[in-house]
This record gives C-alpha cells, structure tokens and sequence, in this order.
C-alpha cells in the first residue's frame, strides 16, 4: 500500500500541495484526476522523493522511501529518459545493469507485441513510439507499484490502442498502479479507485465499483459534480 | 567486459603513465649538473657547515632557471626536491635558527630573525619592534620573551615605546644583555620631507625586573648638508646572538655630484669605524686609510667581540685586516686569491668559527657558456693558513652549458 | 561488477567522444609543433649561416640552441592543454545540468536508480578525474616521442636542454598539471579533487533552491576557500611542517563537508 498522508508543497509563494492524502492498494488502479496544475505530477514525483515536500508523510507499505524502494515501485514520466543516442537495446541493457529485478522477458515480450526494432535510437522514435518503451523500461521491472504521468497524452490513435491492451493485460493485474489524468475517457473502465484533484488538495476520493453499484455514476458524473460545482 | 574496455583502459593507462613517470623521477639520476665541492687541498670537513643558494641557467633554455640548493657538499634542485623538502628545509632560509628551533620549539614558535636574540649559558632572549597603526600615526612597542634555561620558565613582555617624533619604520639589529638589563640596538627612519633617506641608530636599555624602558640613546643619526652627507652603515657580526659588548658601524662621508653626462654621483669620501660599547656607552674611533678606498662598502666587513675584520678586495684578491678594539691596533692583515670577475657580489665573505670562508665565481653576464668554476677557501682567521681550497665543478658526465649563479651564502 | 562502477562506466562512455577528439587534438597540434618549431630553427640557421657567412659557433653565440622547453612553451603546444583544461572544466557543470536540460531528462533515471544517490555524484566525480589524469597519462606517454623527433630533427650541435623531464617546469601550469614529484602531484590533484567536489555541491545547491542555490553555492565555495588560507595568516605562529599537515587536515574536512552537504541535497532537497 502506498499512503501519502497530509502532504504539502510550496513553489515560492504558491502552495502546489496543499494537505493531500490518498491511498493505492496493491492490485488496484488508482487514478488521480485534474486539471492541468492540479498537484497531479508532483505528488507522483514526491512519492518517488524526485521533489521534496515540506510536510507530510510518503510510505511504501508502511515504511519511508529508501534506495530499496527504487525496486520496488516504478515511474513512468510522460517523456522517454533514456539518452536520445541511445537504442532500445542499450537502454534496455541499462536498466538490466541497475535492477535486480529487470524481467528481460517480459521486455522481449513487449518489444515484439509493440512491434519495434531494438536497434532503433531513441532520438528516432515518434511520440508514440516512446511512450511504449517508456512503458516498456518501467513494466519490466518487477516491482509492486508503477507510477504513470499522463501515458495517453499527446499519442496516435494506434499507440493508445497497444497502450491500452496492456493495460487490459496480466502485466497490470497484481500490481498497484498510480497513473494521473486530465481526460478521463480513455481509461474510465479500467481504474478502480479515483481521486479528484484541484489546487493541490483532494475533493473527492471514491471507488469506482462501489458508486456504480450504490449510486449509479460514472467517474464522469461525479467529476462533474464536483468540479462544476 | 566489452562494454567496459574505455573505462578500463583509460584506468590502466592512468595507472601505468603516471605511475611509470614517478616511479622513474624518483629512481632515475637528475639530467641537471651536480655541482660539488672538489679539494684541491686542506680538509673536506670544512666545507661541511656552507649552506649555498643559487640558480643554474640552462643556455639555450626557455623559462625559469633552475633553483638549488647545496648542503653537506650535496646538491639539491627545487624542482627535484619533494613538496614536504621544500616546505620545512630552506623555508626562510635560516639555518641559523633550526638548532634553537629544535631545542625549544615552543618558545621559539613565531619568532624569526637572528637579529632578534640572543643566547647565553642561562638565557634565551628574543626581543623584537611590533608596528601598529597607519603610515600616518604609527605606535611601536617591543615584543620581549625570556627563557630562563635551567628551570625553562618563560616571561613574555610588551612595552611601548614612546615617540618624539613620527617615524617611518623601526628594527631591531641586534639584542644583548648586560646583567639584567636588554640592551636592543634598532634602526630608525625618521619621517622626512626631503629625499634624504635620515638614519638614527638607537640604543634601548630595558629593565626586564620592572619592565621599563629606562634609557633611550641615541648613538648615531645621518647628517646632511648641502651636498654632503655623512652616514652609518653596520658592519655584519659573526654570530649574531652570542654575547657581545660591542657594535659596530662605519661612518662615511658620501659627496653628492654630477658626472660629465649631467646624471647625479655618489662619491664616497672619508670612513672610519666606530665601535660603541654596550657597558659603557662609549664610544670608539678605528681609524683605517684602506677604508677610504671608494670601492670598500662596510657591509663586508665583520665584527665579533673585540675583534673587527675590515675585508677589502680587487679583481684579483681579497685583504683581511684584523683589529682588536680594546688595543686599538691593527693585529693581523692577510691576503687570499679571488676568481676575477666584473661583479664584485659575486664574491662572498663570511667570518664565522674562526673561520674565513671565501667564495668567488665568475657569473658575470652576457651569458658565457664556459663559465669558469667556482673557488672556495677556508682559513684560519688566527694563523692565516688555508684550511680548505677547492672547486665548485659539476661531477663527470653531468657538465653541462649554463652559467651557476649563488645569490646566498650562510654557515651553519 | 557494483552499481557505482557501472556509473562510473556510463559516465566515461558518455563522455568518450568528446575525450577522444581531445586526446586527438593535443597529439596533432603537439606533433606538429615539435616539427613546425624544430624544422623552422634548422631552416633559420642554414639561411642566417649563409646569408651573413658566419660560422656555426657564431651562429650559437648570437641565436643559441633550441632547447624542448622552446617547444613545450609554444602555441603549438601549450594550446591544446589549455583547451582540455577548459572544456573539462566547463564539463564540471555540464556532467550535471545536461541530465536535467538534455532532451530527455536522464536525472529521473539516474535518481530512481536502486542505489544511493551519493553514488551518482561520486561517480559523476571519478569520471571528471579519470578524463584529467587520462590526458595526463597521454601527455606523459606523447613526451618521450616528442623529445626523439626533436632530437632527430636538430643536429646535435644546435640541440640545447632536450630532456622533456625539467622541461616542464619551464611553464608554471605544466609544473602544476605534471609536478616533479609525487606528493606535489598529490596536493595538486588532491586540491583539484576538492575543487570539483565543491563545484558539485555548489550545483546541487543550485539545483535544490534554484537562485538561492546559487548564492548559497559561491558563499559555500568562499567559505571552503577562507578555511583553506586560514592557516596561512597565522603562518609565523606555525612550523612549516604543522603548517603542511594542517593544510592537509583541512582538505580532508572540507572535501568531507562537501560530500555529506551533496549527499543530503541528493536524497532531501534536490528537484526535477
């Protein structure tokens, strides 16, 4: 379980983060849900200690992150950050050198699923294209928790298609996923758990399944009765 | 490990290079000429105590020249030498300080100077000028500390000086004792608005049992008038912090005029040697005739307990006259060789050990490739006799083109 | 083969090319200066020789011999060293901010890394020292060539001082970069080390308050400056020795302040 308690932020004067807190389960996607500006990609960068926070508390099952942690859940940015000289090969061999947990088959898997020539460099790849080796480097690790900013934003129909396939896929299943969004569509069937977002606090955390079931609303409904309040 | 081989052998060319080349600048022989002390006759432990400083110049070579250092009859290039070599020998350049240094380490901590103590069987003293202020209003006081040998207890004093006048600059040149009274001889250059450089030698008499300054002399001061002037100028002391009841300085009379080409001259006219006696604040008069020879500067000379030793020389030889203060007479002259060269610094004297030690080269410019070797003679300051001759030449197959020049000569 | 290594490893392949095009314009421009110079000096004797019917000795006496440290201290070959020096010392900045301005931005990997992130500073560090001592290692290993051409091109005559070891102390920054002896090359390397090291820290500083950092950055590097020459103004109270050992002392703790301040900025305070 990944809790963030009470964090907050300030860029400047700005308060970024302003007393958050939600939890991911393990095996359960969770989405976080704003406008752009919203904390969204702070708080994914902050569970993973890239931005410090000035108050608050991050745990990864019940203990703070660490280097270990690194092995134990992933992020997936919505840019590629592999070197643009690189190739898909060398990038891949990268994360082998540094993660005792890197699944080289799994990445062979993928690599064939997506259709993509290892050699190619990754100064090379299209929009689309990157995004599924990001995805690629981050879901080949066996971790227990994958963080992803934004994976459909700005990508081809077909690209969003195998994106979402994977998503679809036993890749996801077991895992506890984080992944944030300003346009909910595309994956409203697949998250579990959501979380609305506005001005770095949270208006609203609910599971999806239950307020189907109980009050017979879409994510969306409940978007729209929170945000256009 | 393919993936590895830049790192890799980046890493071992490091490793073998740079290794390689300190490993060989250590073991190899210098390329640079060694330069030793070779006997033509007499001692070779007499040449033991010089310490010489110098540079030798590559011909044909770009850049600084070569720094050394001989020591021990043994040769030693700054370049060659380690960092911590260079830090702690020749720092300052005061061997004459090292054994005191050795023996009392913390009380000689921060003192430098020879001039600045003195040393007898109880004592340990070092007195010496502290300056603060601006140039415009300066104070001075002196910094004393005793050491009383026997039960190593330490005194440290401070005690201004009161000023009549506004002075430039103040120091001390030598310190005595007599009984308990610091005698400390300083130098002082007035404020002036005139070019004349004025001179005032002092005698301070300190009583270090109520830390007073109870006697301020003024023993010499220069004269000018119109244009002629009438100066002092110290002669060097052999042994600077042993007990002494004399100084001695040379007071010459310099006419100024001008030369055929309009530029201003400095004609040495008249000098004679006056030895002050710490005691009894008497004052002594050696009359010389070679001391009026234009070409005779006082600084070569040398004085030590009763003795003065007027050192006058040519391009062939040097003279060395011996007198005794107390009988006012001249005792002993003798005459050695010198290699003949246009600079006559090129030439150095020291009287130390009852010793004569008389270094002479030839490091006259433009560069002369063959440079003659160097000469050195010890004697005996009581008989005369050579105790010591030899050359300065470079061991066999190191000789090289370039001229050796010492700046710096000093016996241990 | 650890994590830290295979940094280090990543550091020098990324930095290979640039090293590579070093190493090959200090051999060209070197090379060619030993040939340039040493022809040109042979040429000049043959024509003033012939044109002013003097003889060899007296051609030695007015123009003297050409010696290596001519050479050494030429454009030719000083030029090269200067570049080296300077772009490895704007690489000191650009080993870090290329992984955050870079296209993509490297640092996310790098600081996801499962390993101290202390690791990536050392290793950023080992890299720098290992591409300065490499230069060095070619410039020692190009010498000895370079003092045969120069032996082979000049008759023996008009061949002065040609031996590359005291050559070098003929430029103050060669005496710096290669010292005679191998505790000076320590204290020069071991104060060039310190020097990076708080380069970097001052970088992280800037990357963790922005323009705080910066300030925050020079004040630290004066700071670490001011301990550095303290000792030197109660130098009289001091034996060389103590002094020595005292500076060395410092060195230590200044370079050991700069890695625990890096090392804290690294894992608390730095941001993408």
């Amino acid at each position: 379980m990944i809790e963030v308690k009470n964090i907050s932020k300030k860029f400047g004067r700005k308060k970024v983060l302003d007393g958050l807190s939600f939890q991911a389960n393990k095996g359960e996607i969770t989405c976080l849900i704003g406008i752009n500006g919203s904390g969204k990609t702070t708080t994914l960068k902050a569970i993973m200690a890239l931005t410090p926070i000035s108050e608050g508390q991050i745990l990864i099952d019940e203990s703070p992150i660490s280097k270990s942690s690194y092995e134990k859940v992933t992020f997936i940015p919505d840019t590629i950050t592999m070197l643009p000289n690189m190739t898909i090969k060398e990038s891949m061999m990268f994360m082998r050198d540094f993660y005792t947990n890197w699944n080289a088959d799994r990445a062979s898997q993928l690599l064939s699923f997506f259709k993509l020539d290892e050699n190619t460099r990754i100064s090379e790849l299209s929009k689309g294209n990157a995004a599924k080796i990001n995805l690629l480097l981050g879901l080949s690790i066996d971790v227990d928790y994958v963080l992803m900013d934004e994976p459909f934003s700005g990508i081809d129909m077909f690209s969003r298609e195998q994106i979402a396939d994977v998503f679809n896929s036993h890749l996801i299943e077991d895992r506890g996923v984080i992944i944030t969004t300003h346009e909910i569509g595309d994956i409203e069937h697949l998250i579990d758990k959501a979380v609305l977002l506005e001005n770095g606090k949270v208006l609203k955390e609910f599971n999806t399944e239950e307020i189907r079931m109980q009050e017979g609303k879409s994510v969306v409904d409940v978007m729209r009765e929170v945000f256009l309040r | 490990m393919k993936r590895y081989w830049k790192t890799i052998v980046i890493t071992l060319a490091v490793l073998l290079g740079i290794g390689t080349f300190y490993i060989r600048n250590a073991v190899s022989a210098s390329s640079l000429p060694q330069f030793t002390f070779v006997k033509e006759s007499g001692d070779d432990s007499e040449i033991m105590p010089i310490v010489l400083a110098g540079s030798f110049d590559r011909s044909g070579h770009f850049g600084s020249s070569e720094g050394l250092q001989i020591v021990d009859n043994e040769i030693q290039y700054s370049s060659e030498q380690s960092l911590i070599e260079q830090f702690t020998e020749g720092y300052r350049g005061e061997y004459g300080l090292i054994d005191l240094q050795e023996k009392y380490r913390s009380f000689m901590r921060g003192k430098w100077g020879s001039a600045s103590f003195y040393e007898d069987k109880d004592f340990l003293l070092y007195a010496t000028i502290k300056e603060e202020g601006s140039s415009e209003k300066k104070d001075f006081s002196f910094s004393i500390s005793l050491l009383d040998k026997e039960n190593e207890e330490r005194t440290d004093i401070k005690i201004e000086i009161p000023m009549k006048r506004s002075i430039i600059y103040m120091g001390e040149v030598d310190v005595q004792m007599v009984g308990r009274m610091l005698k400390v001889v300083a130098e002082h250059a007035p404020y002036t608005n005139s070019d004349f450089e004025d001179k005032e030698v002092h005698v301070y008499t300190i009583d270090l049992s109520s830390k007073k300054i109870i006697a301020d002399d003024l023993i010499f001061y220069s004269e000018n008038a119109g244009e002629s002037f009438i100066n002092y100028q110290r002669l060097a002391q052999n042994n600077i912090r042993n007990p002494n009841k004399y100084i001695v300085y040379e007071k010459y009379s310099v006419q100024e005029g001008t030369d055929s080409y309009g530029n201003k001259t400095m004609e040495k006219r008249a000098s004679e040697l006056i030895a002050y006696n710490l005691e009894t604040g008497k004052q002594q008069t050696i009359q010389t005739g070679r001391l009026n020879n234009p070409d005779y500067s006082g600084y070569e000379s040398f004085y030590n307990d009763s003795a003065i030793y007027v050192i006058e020389r040519n391009a062939e030889k040097l003279k060395i006259e011996t007198y005794d203060i107390h009988r006012k007479k001249l005792m002993k002259t003798f005459e050695f060789p010198v290699l003949s060269s246009k600079n006559t610094e090129d030439t150095k004297v020291i009287i130390k050990n009852s010793r004569i030690y008389l270094y002479s080269a030839d490091e006259s410019y433009p560069r002369q490739t063959k440079q003659p070797p160097a000469q050195l003679i010890i004697a005996d300051l009581m008989t005369g006799k050579t105790v010591y001759k030899g050359k300065l030449v470079a061991k066999k197959g190191t000789e090289m083109e370039g001229i050796l020049r010492t700046h710096y000569m000093e016996i241990k | 083969m650890n994590r830290f290594l295979k940094l280090v490893n990543f550091e020098i392949n990324r930095a290979s090319k640039l090293f590579a095009s070093l190493l090959a314009i200090v051999a060209v421009s070197q090379f060619a200066g030993v040939v340039v110079r040493s022809k040109s000096y042979v040429s000049e004797a043959s024509r003033v020789m012939r044109e002013q019917s003097i003889t060899q000795a007296e051609f030695l006496s007015s123009h003297g011999t050409i010696s290596f440290s001519q050479i050494i201290t030429s454009l030719w070959f000083l030029g090269p060293i200067a570049l080296s020096a300077a772009l490895l010392i704007l690489y000191i900045f650009l080993i870090w901010y290329r992984d955050w301005f870079g296209k993509n931005t490297f640092i996310y990997r790098l600081l996801m890394l499962p390993t101290e992130r202390i690791n990536i500073f050392f290793a950023k560090a080992t890299a720098i020292v290992l591409l300065v001592l490499g230069l060095i290692a070619f410039q020692l290993f190009l010498l000895p060539m370079q003092q045969t051409i120069l032996e082979s091109l000049v008759p023996a005559e008009f061949l002065g001082y040609s031996d590359y070891h005291h050559a070098l102390n003929s430029f103050w920054f060669l005496s710096l970069i290669i010292p005679h002896s191998f505790d000076q090359f320590l204290l020069s390397y071991g104060v060039g080390i310190m020097a990076v090291f708080l380069l970097f820290t001052a970088i992280l500083f800037e990357r963790s308050f922005r323009w705080k950092g910066i300030v925050i950055g020079i004040l630290f590097i004066i700071f670490a400056g001011l301990l550095l020459m303290a000792p030197f103004f109660a130098e009289d109270m001091l034996y060389p020795t103590e002094l020595l050992l005292l500076e060395g002392v410092l060195l230590i703790l200044i370079t050991a302040l700069s890695i625990v301040i890096s090392r804290f900025l690294l894992n608390k305070k730095v941001t993408v």
